[in-house]
């Protein structure tokens, strides 16, 4: 009997999956210690008993298999018909069974079991090939494909249907696997959590991304990249990394020692502190789209070297009057300009954070020893920064709720979401980092949260050991860069961008045309005989106005500046109902919206670009 | 009995609600605590038999009450959940629902 059901759930398995089915013919699995003994409920159901090490555990009723699957099933209510729903534990597939009742076709189901014995007991002794053959499940199974969750993770749960996700952990499952279930469980709740990270802070600053690339394009046409600066200095020394988290109140003073000896990079937020304590660094790195100009606006900061991506806040980019050096982020257009001049735009890796991004430029810039201070990653003290950054003195705030996490000086400190993912970065990184360079960081924080791979000192210490030889003048070799550019790139580049303003005009008339056309659809729609060609006709005309729109170089502008509407118009549309003409109704509506923000945003920012990059001339 | 019964089963109701409703798993407290209950309960069914029911059926009634008390103990010293919540759920509940009226159970029912 046991040789039929595992055939019969095989070719099952073979319509949705073929290659999972033919891993478990070839038996191309590790075995586990796990023991699997069946017996059969009051009630009729195949029951399993597992044996794991010392624990011996049921995972279903002896009496009344049945009964609490259905309160279950009940309590785990409707799904959503684009929902990811994760099921940790399969036991003998009674949830799994019970799900399935009433799985929307469009939705996803994973399934992640620990153990490989008890998935292979179930294909041998519950027939599932009816729930198979209907829809396919993602079968993750430890010893067998475990690696496949975190694509599977991510392909089923998106930031348009998260909000749908449900998961349910087998009872027992807990006792038994607890350490794989956490493994997992927390691999998807930080992925989630990543994402809303990800999506807010895109929020926050599409708007402000656009103009503040627009704002420095005429920055970026001169050619300064962070690749201009490994050859300007050497790199046997060591780079300080200056972040402003809150233990840096401890040890700014010691600093002043490691001018000139060691290349000083400061995040923009630590630029006030460093200045009072009468510490210039050699170059400031900067970030966010938003960040207020008051956080750098000190006397004497202006002449601080500048790292920045292409959208970092122009107002800051024009303080300083050192040397502004862009490196690609991702933005087509800035790189546009080094390309049509057959360039290469270098590139530093963001992380999410000025201090990633610093980290990183250190890393690329060739230095084998980096030292971090202020870099807390925690609310050291209660305190999110040091003293002298948003404040004179800074608030203490509650960290009750806030996750715990090891650190350097005390045992565990608090963190909140977003430090935790930084942190998170800082450690793979360093990770990736050691593999391919032989690199030492050394974490002279003297507080928040230790960060794996580094070596934890004191400032002191470490100067001690760094802080002999020579001195370079970091900063000045830095003003002495030539620009990647030549004259004549230097001025094929400035024409490029006096385009800008043209292509955003451009995008404006087109978006003019999209609406009238999806405005045509919908009254269309409206009729009461549908004439699917007339629609078809028109969906193929906006078809081509989109795509002559997102060709124009300048629209990545654009893009960036509906992001938010772009969001709420895609998470909407898992709401829409089934018929063709709510379809059509649907596409019409977002159409209108679209076009009218393509409008609205164009034209905001062709103003914008006129004022920037024309002269009263050219205007 | 009916006292013993009734308080017994706003006991096991209380516990089930916990772990069906309030998705609280770790119910085995709450079992253990029951324990004096549930031993006074039982053992009222193998003290011989008092209700002067059929021999044949009296041996069944015992040697459910039997199974339920292994259960128990059993469900304990594992530290089993499942095993638990059914053997009050599915197990215990028969016996108690020999003394008590459906219709006085008020709101919540679970299980036959």
């Amino acid at each position: 009997m046991g040789n039929e059901i595992w055939e019969k759930n095989l070719a099952a398995m073979d319509k949705h999956y073929p290659v999972f089915a033919d891993m478990l013919r070839e038996k191309q699995y590790t075995e586990d210690d796990v023991e699997v003994q069946v017996e059969q409920s009051l009630d009729g159901e195949t029951i399993f008993r597992v044996k794991k090490e010392e624990q011996l555990l049921y995972l279903g009723g002896r009496r009344d298999a049945k009964q609490p699957v259905e309160v279950w099933a009940e309590q785990f209510g409707e799904i959503h018909k684009y929902a990811a729903v994760f099921l940790f534990g399969i036991g003998s597939g009674a949830y799994l069974k019970a799900v399935m009742k009433k799985f929307p076709k469009e939705a996803n189901l994973i399934v992640y079991e620990p153990s490989i014995n008890i998935f292979l007991t179930l294909l041998r002794e519950v027939d599932l090939s009816c729930e198979i053959e209907k829809h396919p499940i993602g079968f993750i199974v430890e010893g067998l494909n475990e690696t496949e969750f975190d694509p599977v993770m991510r392909n089923s749960v998106v930031l348009e249907n998260y909000k749908y996700m449900k998961e349910y952990v087998h009872p027992n499952y807990k006792n038994l696997f607890g350490e794989e279930i956490r493994k997992y469980v927390k691999k998807l709740q930080r992925y989630i959590e990543q994402m809303i990270v990800e999506r807010n802070t895109w929020h926050t600053m599409s708007i402000s991304t656009a103009q503040n690339m627009i704002g420095n394009l005429k920055y970026i046409a001169q050619g300064y990249h962070p690749q201009l600066m490994v050859n300007a200095f050497p790199h046997d020394g060591a780079a300080i990394l200056v972040s402003a988290g809150p233990s840096l109140n401890k040890n700014i003073h010691e600093l002043k020692r490691a001018k000139n000896k060691c290349l000083i990079v400061a995040v923009d937020t630590a630029i006030k502190p460093l200045m009072k304590a009468g510490i210039v660094p050699d170059l400031m790195a900067t970030v966010d789209a938003l960040k207020p100009l008051g956080l750098v606006d000190v006397e004497g900061s202006e002449e601080i070297h500048l790292v920045a991506p292409p959208a970092a806040v122009t107002a800051l980019v024009e303080h300083q009057k050192g040397k502004k050096f862009f490196y690609f982020d991702g933005h087509a257009l800035p790189m546009h300009l080094y390309s049509m001049n057959e360039k290469k735009f270098s590139d530093v890796a963001i992380g999410g954070s000025v201090a990633c991004a610093g980290f990183s430029l250190i890393y690329k810039l060739g230095f084998d020893t980096i030292i971090l201070v202020g870099q807390d990653l925690a609310y050291t003290g209660n305190r999110a920064y040091a003293d002298g950054t948003f404040q004179d003195e800074m608030p203490e705030e509650a960290t009750s709720r806030m996750t715990m996490v090891k650190g350097n000086c005390e045992e565990k400190v608090p963190t909140s979401e977003d430090l935790r993912i930084f942190l998170e970065w800082f450690e793979k990184y360093i990770k990736g980092m050691k593999q391919r360079r032989n690199v030492t960081v050394y974490n002279a924080t003297e507080g928040g949260a230790y960060i794996e791979g580094t070596e934890v000192v004191t400032l002191k210490e470490i100067l001690d050991q760094v802080c002999q030889g020579e001195e370079i003048d970091f900063a000045g070799r830095i003003r002495d860069l030539d620009s990647e550019f030549s004259p004549e790139e230097l001025e094929k580049a400035m024409g490029y961008i006096k385009e800008i303003p043209g292509q955003l005009a451009e995008i404006n008339k087109y978006g003019r045309e999209l609406r009238k056309i999806y405005l045509r659809l919908q009254k269309q729609n409206k009729s009461k005989n549908l004439n699917q060609d007339a629609i078809e006709k028109l969906l193929r005309r906006i078809k081509k106005y989109t795509n002559k729109c997102m060709l124009i170089p300048a629209y990545e502008l654009i893009e960036d500046s509906i992001a938010l509407a772009d969001s709420l118009v895609r998470s909407e549309q898992f709401d829409s109902a089934d018929t063709m003409g709510d379809e059509i109704k649907e596409i019409a509506r977002q159409g209108i919206l679209y076009s009218d923000l393509l409008m609205e945003c164009s034209s905001v920012l062709e103003e914008y670009a006129k004022e920037v990059l024309l002269s009263d001339e050219e205007k | 009995m009916e006292e013993k019964a009734i308080n017994l089963l706003n006991k096991l109701q209380e516990t089930c609600i916990k772990y069906h409703y309030w998705k609280i798993d770790n119910i085995l407290k709450d079992a253990q605590d029951m324990s004096g209950e549930i031993q006074d309960f039982c053992g009222a069914f193998l003290k011989g038999n008092i209700w002067r029911m059929e021999e044949g059926e009296y041996q069944l009634l015992q040697a459910y009450t039997l199974q339920v008390l292994e259960d128990y103990v059993g469900a304990l010293q594992h530290q089993d959940t499942v095993w638990m919540l059914d053997t009050l759920d599915a197990g215990l509940r028969e016996l108690l629902m020999l003394f008590i009226d459906e219709k006085d159970m008020g709101e919540y029912t679970y299980g036959k």
